[in-house]
């Protein structure tokens, strides 16, 4: 596959610092086929064929840069390394049987070909920003439907693989970095309220309410009996009082225990500067730590908390072993990993009207 | 009975794990097992994105399931002629493996909706060009209604497997041909007193669960002819 140099979380003028991304995911499944999981190989390849065969007119039509490959062709750190930045998921790299991938340049765009169903539309932008992401899924939506016919029903809507996708076929969902939530012991209070809006939240880098790094994906369960329209306004609706709470809590968490906080994401800083071996799980918290800081304004780092983010993805293995162009296992990982954030650390800005 | 790791909450979960021919047995809540059961952080990372509600949401069928086998122990296991996904398999993954799964296990899907959905009926989104799945209703079985199941099920399955029955295909190249509106609006008028009818035997049968997801549907119906219409 191509080297791909700007990609989507790269972009600092669109950092919210509790809304790290937004994503919206299409399923849709083709005409005449079996789903993915009951299909033969052959005609797995050639729904992986058809649907590449769509990427020269998608870049003409989109005005961007567009790659197909075949991902059961691709090495498992290529496939880590797409998973590492939400490009595909993980069932994705477990399909055995031909599946496909087209992505845009930056990797915002993805079309998964026979993840679950055939086709999984996913659009995702940086920052608090869904209804773009929407726009842009639909519009690869309706010229995909104007070239290939989807299997439909006027009473359950697209048809799906899995019963959970039914209806829209869409989910929609932010990533939400949640340090004043998590250390105020709330999440597992607020998963609870929250299952009441048909959203549930859970932290993508761990289990259920524990999250390292505070990364948490906020997505809504139903897909049936609702318009699209009506799925995400829930959503935005949710996010909103969650980021309000988000950043009352860490107001709460300054006023109240500001020395050690501020001990704590200077001592993030110092470790992740220095230190030479970081397994993973302190990377990330020392960089959530460290970008709470920097979101707070007690630390100021260049880049700010855009730069950390996107450390946050970079320092994970398949990228880690993506760029320094080798196979590790994962000792070695925890000493290159240090190396890598050790030299890629953003500088600080010293400012002088802060300290007295 | 206590959680053996918390002491704390309610054990929910009785967790038994046998290594090397060791048999372990636990008592836990919730939170604890899956904390115990617990995939290492590297397994889970990115599980952005698509990642499956499924793991929550199961179980609902699988209940289903034991009383359905409970009642009729004869019960012969259906399998969609289609992909060949069984009922149990259906049941233990809530997958359907062909659009045609819809019809052949459609009253496990109709109580799987009515449990983890927000409405029957589709109201999103309509593609411009598909190959339109026609998806039959199920009128839960009543006791002193007689047993209508099985035969209910077969009568679908062949209208199904017809491909000219039941399925429209609306297009085939890539240029947009105008669709077939008209045939569509029939169908949809036809629909709509159709859902009347079984909107009356259901308020007779005073089955308000069923009438209240008609009503919807009519409304849905009437909104599209609308739509169409303008």
């Amino acid at each position: 596959m191509k080297k791909r140099k700007n990609k989507w979380y790269y972009d600092a003028n669109a950092y919210h610092e509790v809304v790290l991304s937004g994503s919206v995911t299409l399923a849709r499944n083709l005409a005449d086929f079996d789903f993915p999981a009951k299909m033969s190989e052959e005609d797995a390849a050639e729904v992986v064929s058809r649907v590449r065969g769509i990427t020269t007119e998608l870049s003409a039509r989109e005005g961007r840069e567009y790659y197909s490959c075949r991902v059961d062709k691709l090495s498992n750190t290529e496939k880590d390394c797409l998973i590492e930045s939400h490009t595909i998921t993980p069932s994705l790299k477990r399909r055995k049987d031909p599946a496909g991938l087209i992505i845009s340049e930056d990797e915002s765009i993805s079309i998964m070909v026979n993840e679950d169903d055939h086709i999984h539309i996913q659009a995702t932008k940086a920052g608090y920003n869904l209804r773009d992401a929407y726009k842009t899924a639909n519009r690869i939506d309706d010229y995909i439907d104007s070239v290939m016919p989807y299997c439909f029903s006027e009473k359950y809507g697209y048809l799906t693989s899995k019963l959970q996708d039914t209806g829209t076929g869409m989910h929609a969902s932010y990533l939400l970095s949640l340090p004043g939530i998590t250390m105020g012991g709330k999440v597992d209070a607020l998963q609870e309220e929250i299952s009441r809006f048909d959203v549930s939240l859970k932290g993508i880098y761990g289990d259920g309410s524990k999250s390292a790094g505070f990364i948490f994906q906020l997505i809504n369960r139903k897909t049936l009996g609702f318009t699209e329209n009506e799925i995400l306004e829930n959503l935005e609706q949710v996010t909103a009082q969650i980021v309000d709470i988000e950043k009352k809590l860490r107001k709460g968490l300054f006023k109240n225990v500001g020395t050690e906080i501020t001990d704590r994401i200077y001592r993030s800083y110092g470790v992740l500067k220095y230190a030479k071996n970081l397994p993973q799980k302190d990377a990330m918290v020392l960089l959530a730590q460290l970008k709470l800081g920097s979101d707070c304004g007690v630390i100021k780092i260049k880049g700010g908390g855009s730069a950390l983010h996107r450390l946050m993805i970079e320092m994970q293995p398949g990228n880690l072993q993506t760029i320094y162009k080798k196979n590790m296992g994962s000792a070695q990982r925890d000493e290159y990993r240090a190396k890598y954030l050790n030299e890629h650390l953003p500088e600080l800005i010293p400012d002088e009207d802060a300290e007295e | 009975m206590l959680c053996d790791v918390c002491q704390t909450r309610q054990a929910k979960i009785f967790y038994t794990e046998i290594v090397n021919g060791q048999k372990k047995e636990q008592h836990l809540c919730e939170q604890c097992a899956s904390e115990y059961t617990a995939v290492p952080l590297n397994e889970l990372l990115g599980g952005q994105g698509l990642s499956s509600v499924g793991s929550i949401l199961s179980g609902i069928l699988s209940s289903y399931a034991k009383g359905k086998s409970l009642k009729n122990d004869d019960h012969k296991e259906t399998v969609c002629p289609e992909c060949g996904t069984t009922e149990s398999e259906f049941l233990k993954t809530e997958r359907a493996g062909c659009p045609f799964c819809y019809n052949v296990f459609s009253d496990m899907i109709l109580k799987n909706f009515k449990a983890m959905q927000g409405g029957m009926t589709h109201i999103g989104k309509e593609p411009s060009f598909a190959k339109l799945i026609e998806i039959k209703d199920v009128i839960p079985v009543k006791p002193g209604r007689g047993d209508m199941g099985d035969n209910d099920r077969k009568i679908t399955l062949d209208a199904d497997l017809d491909p000219s029955d039941g399925v429209s295909m609306a297009k085939e190249d890539g240029k947009k041909t105008a669709p077939k509106k008209t045939g569509r609006l029939q169908t949809r008028s036809a629909k709509i007193s159709e859902l009347k009818e079984q909107l009356k035997e259901a308020l007779k049968v005073e089955d308000y669960e069923l009438a209240a997801s008609l009503r919807d549907r009519i409304k849905s119906y009437e909104v599209k002819n609308e739509k169409k219409k303008k």
